[in-house]
């Protein structure tokens, strides 16, 4: 019980400063938070916080002082760490790409620290020929052809800092064994086995360079275009090119391809092998051919 | 009246019940220093106290140095440092640069790419037909070149060096029969290496799927040279090398047949195989490429397969 008016009135006193204190309501942090934007630099605040309405206590530090900040961040994007041992014989720590030309602004051998590079190679590779549609018969495939084209790193050469991603086009010629397909009758008899099955593909190879060492691995993904005979038509049609390569910087990789035609599907595992090694190995067969008087 | 004083004076004058002394009251426990007095073994130890104020000022000494800048140790220090674990009182070597820029493999080299050929006497078998049990044999050759990826999968460290112990990567390549027929194959080749030098002796292994690529195609109409399929099949050697110039290997090889009862005889293969025994090495000191465009060359011209 209040004894009297002054009593309710130092009462109510009581109550009114506590308040803050027992239970602040949701509204205040907000009000903090806007306060500590305000204290920041105008920078950094950005939207949220006018250096003008904070007062004379904002400072505003010397921005040409700061250090440019990374965007990008994670596994891929960090150099290889320095370490206390090293192969005698192995690469130097910042040496240029092997086969390069401007310390990597052009490689003849595609490596991690390229901003462009050649693409050459020769490739075998052994999978099956599926035949839908009741059009023939599927049957083991292999293959051997040539690769060439060109990839750039994107982000490398505008912002001039490394980055895993290339992307590129590349253009080849293979030779496909036969295709077992059921002739040209009406009802289904006389199966034909065509020799072989040459074809071209055009694509364009989106890389993923899994770290910045050199002969580092990378994954290759082509999406493209392939064009050969289908079944047994003599006939060249056009079907659909994909790949999957995990490559061993720009020495070889190991793929799995797929062209889809039209009732002709052809799945893939080859070895690709770049060019300055393929050239020696295809000179000597020829050489050895030539000398066995086989050509 | 009298009754109720008497009972009060009755009770007041009874004996008291036998005496319960009290617990000791427990000692609290303070957060500003040590307790005072002797400790009451029920409650542990007392508490340390506290160490003494660091002096911001004070230098890190290590007892015994004669430096106080890095490093601390001088050649003494690192002498007993080696007799302790047994170190001959040396510094090893560093090893000598290697030749050829790494295109021959070594073990200071790390990763390596390499182009081996090889040559080597096969004993070949194969049946004559999917139908017909017999076998075939006959003796011949094989050649056979392949791209090598040699990646460290075990290394050894002495010191600041690393030096590869064992290589694991894929290979493959073209291999070349008798009949001027081609197989490719696709695998794995590993390199175990038994020392540091450049001619260290070495053990490889390797294995991969094999298929057939071009080749004589004979039918009763005559023989034609074209695409040739085949389903996979498999290769595996070992060898004993010297560095990575070459070594004399010993493998095999088979070839699955393709003998599927939904397709006609005329596409059936049957399965075939055989026994190698021969000399593998890089092409780029010579004596491997010429060795096997020489046997390619003379297996062509003295072998006739059945």
């Amino acid at each position: 019980m209040l004894a009297s008016p002054a009593h309710l009135a130092l009462a109510l006193g009581v109550l009114t400063s506590a308040a803050p204190a027992a239970a602040m309501s949701p509204s205040e942090p907000a009000k903090s938070q806007t306060e500590a934007d305000a204290a920041l630099p105008a920078e950094d605040a950005g939207d949220a916080g006018d250096a003008g309405d904070a007062g004379d206590a904002v400072i505003v530090p010397d921005v040409s002082a700061r250090q440019p900040v990374a965007r990008e961040y994670g596994p891929f994007f960090e150099p290889e760490p320095p370490s206390d041992t090293a192969f005698p014989s192995g690469p130097r720590r910042g040496a240029p790409p092997r086969f390069s030309l401007g310390g990597g602004a052009f490689c003849f051998v595609e490596d991690a620290n390229c901003r462009a590079a050649l693409l050459a190679s020769a490739e075998v590779a052994a999978g099956m020929n599926l035949i839908s549609g009741g059009r023939g018969t599927d049957m083991p495939m292999n293959f051997f052809g040539v690769r060439g084209g060109l990839t750039i790193r994107p982000v490398s050469l505008l912002r001039s800092r490394w980055h895993p991603w290339a992307v590129g086009l590349i253009g080849g010629w293979h030779r496909n064994t036969g295709t077992v397909a059921v002739g040209g009758s009406s009802d289904g008899s006389g199966v034909v086995d065509t020799i072989q099955n040459d074809g071209v593909r055009f694509g364009v190879v989106n890389q993923l360079w899994l770290s910045q060492k050199r002969n580092a691995l990378h994954l290759d993904f082509t999406l493209g275009a392939v064009r050969s005979r289908v079944l047994n038509s003599q006939s060249r049609f056009f079907g659909t090119h994909a790949e999957l390569a995990l490559g061993f910087g720009g020495w070889g990789s190991v793929f799995i391809a797929g062209d889809f035609l039209d009732q002709d599907q052809r799945l893939s595992l080859g070895l690709r092998g770049h060019a300055l090694a393929a050239a020696p190995v295809v000179a000597l067969i020829l050489l050895g051919m030539l000398a066995g008087g086989a050509m | 009246m009298s009754l109720t004083i008497t009972l009060v004076a009755g009770i007041l004058a009874a004996p008291a019940p036998a005496a319960v002394r009290p617990a000791p009251a427990p000692v609290e426990r303070s957060a500003e220093g040590p307790i005072e007095g002797p400790a009451d073994p029920a409650l542990g130890p007392a508490i340390p106290p506290p160490p003494p104020p660091v002096d911001e000022a004070a230098t890190l000494v290590i007892v015994g140095a004669d430096s106080d800048v890095p490093p601390y140790a001088d050649d003494a220090d690192r002498a007993a440092l080696r007799q302790r674990f047994g170190l001959s009182a040396a510094a090893e070597a560093p090893p000598p640069p290697v030749r050829w820029r790494c295109w021959i493999a070594d073990p200071t080299c790390g990763f390596n790419v390499e182009v081996n050929a090889t040559s080597a006497y096969a004993y070949r078998l194969r049946q004559g037909s999917v139908s017909d049990p017999t076998v075939l044999n006959w003796h011949s050759a094989r050649v056979q070149y392949d791209l090598w990826l040699n990646i460290p999968a075990a290394v050894e460290t002495r010191g600041a060096a690393r030096y590869t112990r064992l290589t694991l990567g894929p290979k493959g390549g073209v291999i070349a029969s008798d009949d001027r027929s081609f197989w490719g194959n696709i695998g794995v080749a590993s390199r175990y290496w038994l020392g540091r030098g450049r001619f260290a002796p070495t053990i490889e292994f390797s294995g991969a799927l094999t298929f057939a690529l071009y080749g004589a195609n004979r039918t009763d109409t005559g023989t034609t040279y074209q695409s040739r399929r085949s389903p996979l099949g498999f290769t595996a050697d070992v060898g004993f090398g010297i560095g990575g110039f070459g070594a004399l290997i010993v493998g095999g090889q088979f070839d699955s047949p393709l003998a599927r009862t939904d397709i006609s005889d005329a596409f059936k293969i049957a399965s075939s195989g055989m026994f190698f025994v021969g000399f593998r090495g890089n092409i780029l000191w010579g004596a491997p490429a010429v060795a096997a465009a020489g046997t390619h060359a003379a297996v062509l011209r003295a072998v006739t397969p059945p």
